[in-house]
């Protein structure tokens, strides 16, 4: 058999599974971005800081501690542009991204400290990524962990495939009864219970994620260096969390030797940044929240109100 | 450097290109230095063990050609096992040893200075090993000549697509495909990026979503109720073997690319009837290299102890797998499972006749297909367990009964689309090996209908880029 005809019939066949690959993948793209990327909180809240006007007093960001404590509404030109499971490395990307091409005027800029504030996902998160894909410079932040090839790896996937974590979702919403459960504080009946699902918590964090990480610190300092080179005045929170969860996040902390010894040393040495710690607010009330660390949305109301009135004082 | 990641997606096609592209007297070079690149992808340190193993194979095979004498070839191969198994043991179970050797003298209140050693195992070292003892015991028994050609014998040893988890091959096999002129052939690379992707399915489709579920179970057994146990049991026999026969599918397929043949390793091992038929199924390679060099010379040796080295050899296979009394007890398991298979043959064969259920064939057979794959999950539990204490611990609790979906639920990884992967893959897996009883290469021959064919292809790509896990562990067997 002659070259040519070995291998015409074999490449029509491939050209044409490939096409039909490319049918799939097109009807699957479309129908992500139709009913999953325009429905998600995430797309959501960028497209209302889109419409939101250019001046913003004070931009609260972060990861979900903010997220759930933060109700921008009761608070005078705020924005809360924290989101799950965000971690320093890419609350610096999204400020970046924000200060430098968009035309957002932003007084006050605020972060979140304190327990599990400078954690570090131990994989790409890949959660959402098709929406990082926005912000993220993939390649420095792989040379920065030294993952250049897992980062490639992960911004390529959800860039072309951004349907798969959606049906992922989609699945697990479909099938509630077979999903993770996270429950609420407000389900559990006695202390005893409320201080193991705090534990909880804080084991099933140190799966995904490196508690303390060295990485995560330096986003940090890279980040308020960002603010101070762009004139932002900075605030650092710890917001509150209920005394179960700041036991066992210490008992874990020092069981396994997670404690970052440099971040003392470091928040003692800003000097233009504001710190309040507010991580005991609310303990012995744990009505207003919704898990061990996570405010409820009475939580949100009443630490959002709070919060308003210390914003007015500390800036008049 | 993972078969399921960016880089070997980049690495192979790149050095098939090269390869194809250069003269065919310098093709043997291409692939040596593709293998060195590959092995060092892990760490750099391990191209210098890898050589040193080569290096001295190397010279006991032309030693041992140049004597005469059997007494003085023997030196040699002496030679060539104390330093192949002195650097597998130093590696691989001198931890091992220290350890045990802590927990007796601390029984007996005694204090013992040496600390944890935490050496590093090498990826691969015991495949490797296994791989060059093979040459040398086959040139000292006079059954082939030794590899003139360094460059070649390196190759042999190193050759990237089964360096780090097999299949364990013959040197007789292997060396003359690499002296073989290989043309590009597209039937060769359309099955063997075929086998690829099928091995990828099974591995991250299906095998580590179960191992999400696993990791849990095995993690913090006293955690979890007896059906939890069972569960996690049964999910890890079908995980452990996703991940093996998955790698080797995807280093048949990457040999294939490159015109090379390598050895079947898997054959549909959980429908065999009995233990034995099981353990001739499975690692097909390993367990041909004990039988040839380890069990048959022991039984010629004494046919008396047969039934001794029989669990003694399973003993050490337990032993080879990983360096912790969990895989001697594993080993041990097997041992016992197939000596009380051989003893009790006949007299089961006879009550079958008896009870009239020996003229059902089907249903004897399938009886004994799922009484097969019951015994190796309940051996699975000591292969996966963290330890004994854990293996004995999850075996007595097995049938103490329990919840399941709320110890689901409470899995904050293990998800409702990780269940449906699990399903919906397990499905088609199940399908394909049970139709595909001769074509191991070729998963899919048996599908007839074109478009039905295609589709279970589209799945198969589909379900590969939307239910991977994010956090893809690495091959199981790499540890070993």
């Amino acid at each position: 058999m002659s070259k040519s005809k070995y291998i015409r019939p074999l490449g029509k066949k491939v050209i044409r599974f490939i096409g039909l690959v490319l049918l799939i993948h097109s009807i699957l793209y479309f129908a992500y971005e139709f009913f999953g990327e325009r429905n998600s909180k995430l797309f959501k809240n960028d497209l209302r800081l889109d419409t939101h006007r250019s001046s913003i007093d004070f931009l609260f960001m972060g990861h979900s501690r903010p997220g759930h404590a933060i109700n921008d509404s009761l608070i005078p030109n705020a924005f809360n542009f924290a989101s799950n499971g965000e971690s320093n490395i890419y609350t610096y990307y999204k400020l970046k991204y924000l200060l430098e091409q968009t035309d957002k005027d932003i007084n006050y800029i605020v972060f979140p400290i304190g327990h599990a504030s400078f954690f570090d996902q131990k994989n790409p998160y890949i959660v959402n990524h098709n929406y990082w894909n926005k912000y993220i410079d993939y390649t420095e932040l792989g040379a920065a962990k030294s993952e250049r090839f897992k980062y490639i790896q992960v911004n390529a996937q959800s860039t072309f495939t951004p349907y798969a974590h959606w049906i992922n979702q989609v699945l697990n919403r479909k099938f509630p009864k077979l999903s993770h459960k996270k429950g609420g504080l407000h389900l559990l009946a006695n202390n005893e219970k409320k201080q193991a699902h705090a534990y909880t918590i804080i084991k099933n964090n140190l799966e995904s994620r490196n508690y303390f990480s060295d990485i995560s610190l330096s986003y940090f300092k890279r980040t308020i260096a960002l603010c101070e080179k762009h004139n932002k005045k900075v605030i650092l929170i710890r917001y509150p969390i209920t005394s179960y969860y700041k036991e066992a996040s210490e008992t874990l902390i020092s069981q396994q030797g997670l404690n970052h010894k440099g971040l003392n040393t470091i928040l003692s040495s800003l000097e233009k940044v504001t710190i309040w710690d507010f991580e005991n607010l609310y303990f012995g009330r744990d009505e207003l929240f919704k898990d061990a660390h996570h405010m409820n949305a009475a939580g949100r109301l009443e630490f959002s109100e709070f919060l308003k009135t210390r914003l007015e004082n500390f800036t008049n | 450097m993972l078969f399921n990641s960016l880089e070997y997606l980049l690495f192979l096609p790149i050095i098939a290109i090269i390869f194809f592209r250069t003269k065919q007297k310098y093709r043997w070079l291409v692939l040596l230095v593709a293998s060195y690149l590959f092995y060092m992808s892990w760490r750099v340190e391990y191209a210098i063990l890898i050589f040193v193993s080569t290096t001295i194979d190397y010279w006991a095979g032309i030693m041992m050609a140049r004597q005469s004498e059997k007494a003085k070839k023997k030196k040699y191969l002496v030679a060539s096992l104390l330093i192949n198994l002195g650097m597998l043991f130093s590696f691989k179970y001198l931890d091992f040893l220290n350890e045990t050797v802590r927990t007796l003298l601390n029984w007996n209140a005694i204090d013992y200075p040496v600390g944890h050693l935490n050496i590093l195992l090498p990826v691969g070292i015991s495949f490797y090993t296994f791989q060059t003892l093979s040459y040398t015991i086959d040139i000292y028994r006079g059954d082939r000549d030794p590899e003139k050609h360094f460059g070649i014998f390196a190759l042999y040893v190193s050759f990237f697509p089964q360096l780090v988890a097999g299949p364990i091959e013959r040197s007789t096999a292997l060396i003359p495909q690499f002296y073989a002129k290989a043309c590009v052939n597209w039937q060769q690379i359309v099955d063997g990026t075929k086998l690829i992707v099928w091995g990828l399915f099974k591995k991250m489709v299906l095998g580590d979503n179960l191992g999400i579920l696993v990791g849990y179970i095995y993690t913090d057994p006293q955690a979890y109720d007896g059906n939890m146990l069972i569960i996690g049991a049964f999910a890890f026999t079908i995980q452990i073997y996703c991940d093996a026969s998955g790698y080797t599918d995807m280093a048949i397929g990457s040999a294939k690319i490159l015109g090379i043949k390598l050895s079947d390793n898997f054959n549909r091992p959980y429908f065999s009837s009995s233990i034995a038929q099981l353990w001739r199924r499975w690692h097909i390679t390993i367990t041909d290299w004990v039988n040839d060099y380890l069990f048959n010379p022991l039984l010629k040796r004494n046919r008396k102890a047969r039934y001794f080295y029989l669990v003694l050899v399973f003993v050490i296979l337990g032993m080879w797998h990983g360096a912790g009394w969990q895989f001697v007890f594993f080993g041990l398991i097997h041992g016992l499972y197939i000596l009380v298979g051989r003893l009790t043959d006949k007299r089961r064969k006879k009550l079958a006749r008896n009870i009239g259920v020996a003229k059902w064939k089907t249903l004897t057979r399938n009886f004994n297909v799922l009484l097969t794959f019951t015994f190796f999950a309940f051996a699975s539990i000591a292969f996966r367990s963290d330890g004994l204490y854990d293996t004995f611990w999850i075996m007595g609790n097995l049938f103490t009964g329990g919840e399941v979906v709320s110890h689901i639920t409470d899995m904050p990884q293990f998800n409702a689309s990780n269940i449906f992967a699990i399903s919906t893959s397990f499905i088609l897996v199940y399908g394909i090996e049970l139709t595909n009883k001769s074509d191991l290469r070729n998963p899919f021959s048996k599908i007839k209908t074109t478009w039905f064919r295609w589709c279970i292809y589209s799945m198969v790509v589909f379900y590969i880029l939307t239910f991977n896990v994010s956090n893809s562990t690495a091959f199981y067997y790499f540890q070993f």
